[in-house]
């Protein structure tokens, strides 16, 4: 067991910080922004993941064959987390999702393709599940691909694509055989979003961040770009899934709020008693001291859990389902501290923390929600991770 | 960064609860909770017969490998204060031969008896060393012990339980573990005397109680998970109902999350790092995790885990003796907030 970083590992955390600091600029930094630091939706934050690129830094612990560096995962983690701690944007689906299940299933004219410009930060990504009438029943997507000539023509809409709007390709999932039970009729495609037919509609949420409904009128496909076999989408999404949970999902952002939230704690006075004082705060801040503890140890047991090759789900799943509902509650505690003025947004001047806090209030409610629900996450840790079997 | 378990440190854990569970069937356990003096003598020997209480000292073991023995204690629901025992095997190494042989062959069993408060317990110089006075009104295995470890501020005395002037008399108390009030009026010959003891002493038993009450909660959790997959109702097994899995899942969440900040605690303790804030995390954490575990068995098992019939209200009565002596989580946060607010947040 052991609990610290390698002197390797504390060296290439050190690299990162000081590449970060010389090479990413105000708006790549941007501390507005709350769960939308990871995106990379501007031609800025897009040039510094060029610079990530050139630096060797994407695809770390991609095998060598495919171009990368076939370092343990654990690097990786540590890249985004210094990422994260910045507010910089994530090495994201690109290398993680969809790098990954192009490796495993990709045809070789997909992995030429993409994995390159993977690679070369040359490439966005948006993910297509979620529908109007699919989100936790997934399985029940209706986005329909019919088979057409050569390729497919593709009918129906997806919601909530957050990244559509600045993306260059489309991962999304269709159901190719009707007949077939839910789970054994769907197919993965990538699909150039600037394929005729699709339409992108702006959603506004009270997190501030954009997210997308993506109308498919007629659009078609060409054959090879459906990823691997036909029907197999749900496995190849399970298997995605399981990714996505563990690399998007970083401690950083959450021991930042803890601590601003502390340093605010540590100064501010309610009716001239210091708060620090208050044995109620205390006992907040204790409490809220341990849980974050508690998720950092998590997170590093699904990181180094992902290390020994075993894909972590229970471990992810409890990560997942934990440090979400934390963030809940610290962002709750910080407004129940910050008194009146913790309601201001942002822009107005007597915003404590500059409106962080308030900002995160109103992001974390998506997320015991998105990414799989919390009741998704639990249904998981039971089945997985108890043996329980659903009725 | 790796917080997986050696195989060495699985095989551990696997040896001492196959080695329990052979001493400690349902059968055995029922019977013991109706003795008068609950201990298990040939679980001990047991337990010291395979090094368990020695490893330590041969320099085979850390405080990590000592966690999981206790652990599994935890899981058993081994009688007698094994935590408090080998919290203080250093020391009781070091106070004599008889006490180390005795240690080693598992015929020690120390309980730890913290300082109750005012008027506590004091020492003054007495002819040939100290006289060691005081009260203390619920002991929870002092009638087991064949020591008992009275801290008085940062010291710690040895006491023989047999030594004259020491006054154990049984108390009734919420779980038949062994309860005595205890009185205190001896002579403390100057060996039996470990002056600044204490605190480290104290550390140790924090970290390897925490271990142990993590077990307790896992084996309450693994009997509502066997509970909930048997028991029918509505045509089905209950364990089938989305309500109770995500009550169960409450509790692994609680568990496993309180087990790694002890691991990490211990493994602090074994470094030699600071670790302070570290152990009344884990402090807080279990103590809400032992909770938890308890009223969602409790509620998983319906009223057949109110009856004593059910094994179940044997761990959960442990499980809250444990957390008095392990202190309240209000206590623990305290602490962490003292830590927090000094600036040691790392």
């Amino acid at each position: 067991m052991n609990f610290s970083f390698s002197p390797d590992e504390e060296r290439f955390r050190q690299e990162v910080r000081e590449f970060i600091a010389r090479e990413a600029g105000p708006e790549v930094l941007d501390p507005r922004r709350d769960t939308t630091s990871q995106l990379v939706d501007t031609p800025e934050r897009r040039a510094f993941m060029k610079k990530l690129a050139q630096k060797g830094w994407l695809g770390l612990s991609w095998p060598k064959e495919y171009g990368g560096k076939g370092l343990p995962g654990l690097y990786e983690y540590i890249l985004n987390e210094e990422l994260a701690w910045a507010g910089a944007p994530l090495v994201g689906k690109g290398v993680g999702i969809i790098g990954n299940t192009l490796m495993r299933h990709g045809s070789e004219k997909m992995k030429q393709f993409f994995l390159p410009k993977i690679l070369r930060a040359e490439i966005e990504f948006a993910l297509g599940y979620t529908e109007p009438e699919a989100g936790s029943d997934l399985a029940s997507l209706q986005l329909r691909a019919v088979r057409e000539g050569d390729g497919w023509r593709l009918n129906g809409q997806k919601r909530f694509t957050t990244s559509a709007h600045f993306s260059d390709w489309y991962w999304a999932a269709a159901r190719t055989d009707p007949e077939a039970s839910k789970h054994k009729g769907i197919s993965l495609f990538l699909i150039d979003l600037k394929t005729p037919g699709l339409t992108i509609q702006a959603m506004e949420t009270m997190g501030n961040e954009r997210t997308n409904e993506v109308f498919f009128d007629n659009v078609w496909v060409p054959g090879d770009q459906l990823v691997g076999e036909i029907n197999k989408g749900w496995y190849y999404i399970s298997e995605a899934l399981d990714y996505e949970r563990f690399t998007l999902f970083t401690f950083g952002p959450l021991q930042k709020k803890f601590e601003m939230l502390l340093s605010y704690v540590n100064s501010a006075t309610r009716d001239g008693v210091p708060l620090r004082e208050d044995p109620v705060v205390r006992q907040t801040m204790a409490t809220l001291a341990t849980h974050v503890e508690v998720a950092r140890m998590q997170i590093m047991r699904v990181i180094t859990t992902a290390g020994t090759g075993r894909v972590p789900n229970v471990e992810a799943a409890m990560s997942k389902l934990w440090s979400t509902h934390l963030g809940q509650r610290l962002s709750n505690a910080a407004l129940d501290l910050m008194g009146a003025a913790g309601q201001l947004i942002m822009d107005s001047p007597h915003a404590p923390l500059d409106g962080k806090l308030e900002l995160s209030y109103r992001c974390t409610v998506l997320d015991t929600i998105g990414g799989g629900s919390s009741e998704v996450q639990k249904n998981i840790i039971a089945r997985r991770g108890l043996g329980l079997q659903l009725q | 960064m790796d917080l997986r378990l050696t195989p060495l440190q699985n095989l551990l854990r696997q040896s001492v609860d196959d080695l329990l569970a052979a001493h400690l069937p349902a059968e055995r356990l029922r019977e013991l909770s109706a003795e008068a003096i609950c201990f298990e003598a040939a679980a001990w020997a047991a337990l010291a017969g395979h090094g368990w209480f020695s490893l330590e000292h041969e320099g085979e073991a850390g405080l990590v490998d000592l966690c999981l023995v206790t652990e599994a204690c935890g899981r058993a629901l081994l009688p007698g204060p094994v935590a408090a025992t080998l919290a203080a095997a250093p020391w009781l190494q070091g106070a004599g031969s008889e006490l180390a042989r005795a240690l080693a062959a598992g015929e020690l069993v120390a309980e730890l008896v913290a300082d109750p408060g005012p008027p506590g317990f004091s020492l003054t110089p007495a002819a040939d060393g100290w006289r060691l006075r005081g009260q203390a009104p619920a002991v929870a295995h002092g009638l087991v012990g064949t020591h008992l470890l009275v801290a008085v501020g940062d010291d710690l005395c040895l006491v023989p339980a047999t030594a004259p002037g020491v006054n154990r008399t049984a108390v009734p108390a919420l779980a038949r573990v062994g309860f005595c009030a205890l009185s205190l009026d001896c002579d403390l010959p100057a060996g039996a005397w470990l002056p600044g003891a204490a605190p480290a002493v104290q550390r140790r038993f924090q970290a390897v109680l925490s271990a142990q009450m993590s077990g307790a909660a896992e084996a309450m959790l693994r009997m509502a998970v066997e509970y909930a997959r048997q028991r029918e109702q509505f045509g089905q097994p209950i364990g089938s109902y989305q309500a109770v899995q995500h009550r169960c899942v409450d509790t692994l969440s609680a568990v496993e999350g309180a087990r790694l900040l002890v691991y990490q605690a211990a493994w602090r303790l074994d470094q030699g790092l600071p670790a302070d804030l570290d152990l009344s995390a884990a402090a807080a954490a279990v103590a809400q995790c032992v909770l938890t575990a308890s009223a969602h068995a409790h509620q998983v098992h319906g009223a057949m885990g109110y009856s004593e019939e059910s094994l179940l209200p044997l761990f959960s009565r442990w499980a809250r003796v444990a957390t008095s002596l392990a202190g309240p989580r209000r206590q623990h946060l305290q602490q962490v907030a003292a830590h927090l607010l000094a600036g040691e947040w790392r």
